[in-house]
């Protein structure tokens, strides 16, 4: 249950414009891609009345996930305290930038904001350039940090189950992208390789005639294979040339593929990264998936509130005359405040 | 401090690898192991009876035997057991006798243990020679087409990240397995659709609009400055302009040619080069403290030799100084979480000589 209030829907709402004239924050294609498989609540958390929703729906949860900024949650009565009291078993999972602690618990950042704080961007980009960060189109952090996570809940739910007692998990992003170069910190290894290999092969990019980037690279066996000067030599022949007399070196090459390359080749042979919505668009698949119980898109993503009432009808019993009351005084929303 | 129980505790783990393997699987089944060691369960790493490849992998300690110098391998393995053997059927018993198995070899996948995680290079769980590794899924994902400079060469993040993000999709997979108690499952992790996965913004960009996003140089929102004693992140959304306004104290920057997030994009060089001084007279920290100051998210490049004094971090106690056998103390990362505020910190990773012992036992 995904719960956004009308005057703090999801951030991707926004992301395919505002059309007027039109329910622009139940259209984003953004927002639809990634948020399947869920059902929509609207609540107002400010509003006296959409609290005490929230945690009698707490009451019957096992996890609630939030990445507010850290205060926001004190600030609505909401602590992992508050959940506490609605539910001794109840996981907070609280997915943060930088961490409930310290002096930089509360300060704002994107993805690529922890690129840099991480130490990540320091060790990526050519060795005679600048630090690289992933940009906006990946920030990095905001995508490892959710594969991590939801193992973390689980690991979680299995200790819940045997304790009773419930968990609050501070998951901070930074210290992922921190943790996924841990051997370069544990090291002391600050080099900036470029698109060379950290376990010493020889690795690089190369440009072929028809502008085709191509990724190589050699082992110890193959190395002196590879030909001299390389860009020259990449240079002059086409990239379905280059790789072929790579190969036939011994050498593993691949073009780098652009994001329409990457579209093509996932329309035409899709794995399980992206799948497709009951209504036949496409839609954020599963970075794993299990032979037994395939994990499948059965739901689109929801519109603003689109279950609410359903939800309270189901979970807590509610009649549709105090669903409609709640309505009426705003505890709970289905627009976006104007 | 880690009086805490840690959740793993019951769940017993085998990691193991196919003789011909390449590094990639090797590495993200490797922090598949480790995350579930570092969260108490009791993980033993089959290795072969010459040690892992991975511990003869740059980058390297600073002295140690042959066998334990690698800061890879020591990291990777940090909380585990290994039974160093060549012994098919030693390895058998311990993978049956595991409540789950992670491995990249596919002969493996038998019918025990209940929860059984395969990490393959990509959906057809094949090793063709030569391997397929690392820059080969960065290349056909998409991922090192979108960062870099425009005019430069595709750049992939440093580090080993599809290999580490696999590792992470590979533990997830397993708990969620072991939570769904009473059914036996096989857990696919193709490191390619990782990479897919975690590039899903510039496929749905190319599926919406029709172009695919590339390498943005000066037209992406985000930058990477000089400073006075290094670089700085310049990254901010349309609601921070304003206030980027107020904090470079450029009156030119509230020029109309500037007012829209489309203006922006196509002036970038031009804000660049306005901005630029700016950056160049500030230090890293001194970025850092006003881009906090004014609540936008500008933030410094920290290098790594800058971690472990970083006030944020030694708050969060996310480094643990860990007493080894070999190397005295050593500094490490520790697992990205408070568990109920408390920290796991982990145990040394173990040595090959103890490995081949305990295999005999």
């Amino acid at each position: 249950m995904k719960v956004e209030a009308g005057s703090a829907i999801d951030l991707f709402r926004t992301w395919d414009g505002r059309a007027p004239g039109t329910d622009w924050w139940n259209r984003s294609r953004f927002f639809r891609f990634t948020n399947r498989n869920k059902r929509g609540l609207g609540i107002d958390l400010k509003s006296p009345d959409g609290r005490a929703l929230f945690l009698r729906l707490v009451a019957q949860a096992d996890v609630v996930l939030e990445n507010f900024r850290r205060g926001v949650l004190e600030r609505l009565n909401l602590t992992f305290a508050d959940l506490l009291a609605a539910n001794p078993r109840i996981i907070l999972a609280s997915i943060t930038s930088q961490g409930e602690n310290g002096p930089d618990r509360a300060a704002p950042s994107y993805g690529s904001t922890l690129d840099a704080t991480s130490g990540l961007a320091s060790i990526s980009g050519a060795a005679d350039g600048m630090p690289a960060i992933s940009g906006i189109a990946l920030n990095y952090p905001d995508q490892i940090v959710s594969i991590f996570a939801a193992g973390v809940v689980a690991a979680a739910v299995l200790q819940t189950r045997r304790t009773g007692r419930g968990v609050h998990l501070d998951i901070p992003q930074r210290e992922l992208a921190s943790f996924l170069i841990g051997e370069r910190i544990l090291a002391g290894d600050e080099a900036r390789l470029g698109n060379g290999d950290d376990t010493g092969a020889m690795q690089d990019c190369v440009r072929s005639a028809d502008g085709i980037w191509i990724a190589l690279r050699a082992d110890a066996s193959t190395e002196e294979r590879v030909p001299e000067p390389l860009e020259a030599w990449a240079g002059v022949r086409k990239a379905q040339e280059v790789i072929a007399r790579l190969a036939e070196r011994g050498i593993r090459a691949t073009a780098v593929a652009d994001g329409n390359a990457m579209h093509d080749a996932v329309t035409s042979t899709p794995g399980n990264a992206f799948a497709r919505d009951p209504g036949g668009d496409w839609a954020k698949g599963f970075p794993f998936q299990f032979r037994a119980n395939p994990l499948s898109v059965a739901r689109p993503a929801p519109a603003l509130g689109e279950h609410t009432g359903e939800i309270l009808r189901d979970m807590l019993g509610l009649s549709e005359a105090e669903i409609a009351a709640l309505e009426t005084s705003g505890a709970t929303a289905v627009l976006p405040n104007a | 401090m880690t009086a805490q129980p840690r959740p793993l505790e019951p769940f017993r783990i085998v990691e193991v690898n196919a003789p011909d393997a390449p590094v990639m699987t090797r590495l993200a089944t490797a922090m598949a192991g480790k995350i579930a060691a570092d969260l108490g369960a009791s993980v033993i790493k089959i290795e072969p009876a010459c040690g892992d490849p991975l511990r003869f992998l740059p980058p390297f300690l600073a002295n140690g035997e042959a066998t334990e110098r690698s800061a890879l391998f020591q990291f990777l393995n940090t909380s585990k057991r290994s039974a160093a053997t060549d012994r098919a059927d030693l390895r058998a018993r311990l993978v049956a006798a595991a409540d789950a198995v992670i491995t990249d070899d596919a002969a493996l996948i038998g019918d025990a243990p209940r929860v059984r995680v395969l990490v393959s290079p990509m959906a057809d769980r094949q090793f063709p020679s030569p391997p397929i590794e690392q820059i080969d899924i960065l290349a056909m994902s998409g991922l090192m087409d979108i960062v870099g400079e425009p005019d430069g060469p595709p750049m992939k993040l440093g580090g080993h990240q599809c290999a580490y993000t696999a590792g992470l999709a590979a533990f997830t997979g397993m708990v969620a397995a072991l939570a769904n108690a009473g059914i036996a499952e096989i857990v696919d992790v193709s490191i390619l659709d990782v990479a897919l996965w975690t590039n899903w913004k510039t496929f749905a960009d190319r599926l919406y609009s029709g172009r695919a996003p590339t390498r943005p140089g000066t037209a992406g929102e985000f930058q990477v400055l000089a400073c006075a004693d290094g670089h700085a992140a310049f990254v901010y959304t349309e609601k921070d302009w304003p206030i980027l306004v107020r904090l470079f104290a450029d009156a030119g920057l509230d020029a109309a040619e500037f007012a829209t997030r489309p203006q922006r994009q196509a002036a970038g060089a031009a804000i660049n080069a306005r901005i630029a001084p700016w950056f160049a007279a500030r230090t890293r920290a001194e970025i850092y403290a006003q881009a906090k100051a004014a609540g936008v998210p500008l933030s410094a490049v920290w290098r790594l030799s800058d971690l472990a004094a970083d006030p944020q971090y030694i708050a969060q106690q996310f480094f643990a100084d860990i007493a080894h056998p070999m190397h005295g103390t050593l500094r490490f990362p520790t697992l990205p979480l408070l568990w109920n505020g408390a920290r796991f910190a982990p145990a040394p990773a173990p040595e090959l000589a103890q490995a081949l012992a305990a295999a005999h036992d």
